[in-house]
């Protein structure tokens, strides 16, 4: 194995780490928000700590390879790919952490039976397993999984659009100042996790950036096809 | 129409086939890098653009080689003349054991019939074009050989931007320099650009990424690939050329 394949090697490994840390944070989400153990959902945030030192780990190892082999082609396109990953992960564990301090926080403050009228739930499975299936087209460069994802999404969207009708329907009821601003905070928390699937979604241009070497954004193509 | 192009140029040193049947076309005023491993024909193709293959024993050459659209192949075209039009810098730098201002107007005597005072002209001309200037116009009557390194190939590089060449050749023109000349030499290529067409022959792959447009990479004689230095560099299409550029060759 020459010195920059295993450089790449080690890359690939570190970035694995780096999404294992997310894949807990989301995997706990989704555990904490069907069990309804709201307390849970607030360890998030400290699987976040720990994946900080994993981050830059992720930044030196890539800085690394730039300056003392200077890649180029796919090795090259690799870096660039899980840079962009870093970053996307980086803001998905970010909100995942928001998401669990606001749902712990709000969702104790709403009076049975409307938490499990939410159909949350769904909305965490949809988007673990859309950023899920980014993942997996990332590290196996898997495009036809990359290309596939509009699919998955578009379950993202529709648990997102039922999750907002039931957070209005209970916002027009009579409540507490205090019930009130729960919901708000649900609400936050909602579009936050359609905000979370976006991320997942770049994560996958990311990966037919490194397997092809072509700029995809699915946002813009799916804006220019709702234009078109 | 193309400042340089190739049709299935094939050579032959006696029974070895040197290069086999390499076409490409490229615009002016573009830098063209050749790589390719030792002994892959790059030079051969560099050398090929101003005859001077020719001197060699058992060349022989098939296909056409155009530049400004006149095949320099052809039994009309005098070498000599063509190498007025197609200016050469070598690996080391090889000044004449003159002065620095007899060194840039030596090609200008032997080639046209002009007066001292527009010599003079054209050799600050080709100074200030090889960025040397500043750094020699209070000493051009000084040896060339008590230049550094970096400078003595801008004088090399002035000296054949001198006589205004068509095309200008480099083969491994910083190879035998340190860094800082090396980055005023790739500096200096990218200013020529936007008068000249250049092609340099290069072992140093992050060079070529730098400074050229284009970038043809040789393997056995052969042209694997030749794209746009951006689209070689990121996304080679063929996997001879990643694994050379990616440093998995062999």
């Amino acid at each position: 194995m020459s010195l920059i394949e295993t450089e790449i090697a080690k890359l690939r490994a570190r970035a694995y780490q780096v999404v294992h840390h997310v894949r807990r944070q989301l995997h706990l989400l989704e555990e904490g928000v069907r069990l309804r153990e709201w307390k849970r959902l607030m360890e998030i945030e400290k699987l976040r700590a720990e994946a900080l030192e994993e981050d830059m780990r992720l930044d030196r190892r890539c800085a690394r390879i730039l300056a003392l082999h200077q890649p180029v082609a796919n090795d090259l396109r690799l870096v660039l790919a899980v840079l962009r990953m870093h970053f996307y992960l980086d803001e998905i564990g970010e909100r995942l952490a928001t998401i669990g301090r606001r749902l712990a926080q709000a969702m104790p403050e709403i009076a049975p039976p409307a938490p499990e009228n939410i159909p949350i739930v769904q909305l965490v499975s949809s988007v673990r397993r859309l950023l899920e299936l980014c993942l997996e087209a990332f590290f196996e460069s898997d495009m036809e999984k990359a290309k596939r994802i509009d699919a998955e999404d578009e379950v993202v969207d529709q648990a997102y659009d039922i999750c907002m009708r039931h957070i209005i329907q209970a916002l027009t009821a009579p409540l507490s100042e205090r019930e009130a601003a729960a919901w708000l905070e649900i609400a936050i928390a909602v579009k936050t996790l359609e905000k979370v699937a976006d991320y997942a979604i770049d994560i996958a241009d990311a990966s037919i950036y490194y397997a092809e070497g072509v700029y995809y954004w699915h946002r813009f193509a799916r804006r220019s096809d709702t234009s078109s | 129409m193309y400042k340089l192009e190739a049709h299935k140029v094939s050579v032959w040193y006696g029974s070895y086939k040197a290069l086999d049947e390499v076409s490409l076309a490229l615009e002016r005023n573009q830098v063209l890098a050749l790589i390719g491993p030792s002994g892959c024909g790059k030079s051969t193709f560099l050398r090929l653009l101003n005859r001077m293959n020719d001197f060699i024993e058992g060349f022989r050459m098939e296909g056409r080689l155009l530049i400004d659209g006149e095949d320099i192949y052809s039994p009309e075209v005098d070498p000599v003349y063509l190498r007025r039009r197609v200016g050469m810098v070598f690996q080391k730098p090889t000044p004449f054991p003159f002065s620095i201002y007899e060194n840039v107007a030596y090609g200008l005597r032997l080639q046209n019939r002009l007066k001292e005072s527009q010599i003079r002209e054209r050799v600050e001309q080709a100074l200030r074009q090889a960025a040397l200037w500043d750094e020699v116009k209070d000493n051009l009557k000084k040896s060339a050989l008590a230049l550094s390194g970096g400078q003595q190939q801008r004088l090399c590089i002035a000296r054949a931007l001198a006589v205004r060449p068509s095309l200008l050749l480099m083969d491994e023109p910083t190879s035998a320099l340190d860094p800082i000349s090396t980055a005023k030499i790739e500096e200096l290529i990218h200013e020529l650009r936007s008068t000249y067409t250049i092609v340099i022959v290069t072992h140093n792959m992050q060079q070529a990424a730098r400074i050229s447009d284009m970038t043809a990479f040789f393997y056995m004689g052969r042209l694997v690939e030749y794209d746009r230095t951006k689209d070689f560099f990121t996304n080679p299409k063929h996997p001879e050329t990643l694994r050379y550029i990616t440093g998995r060759f062999g």
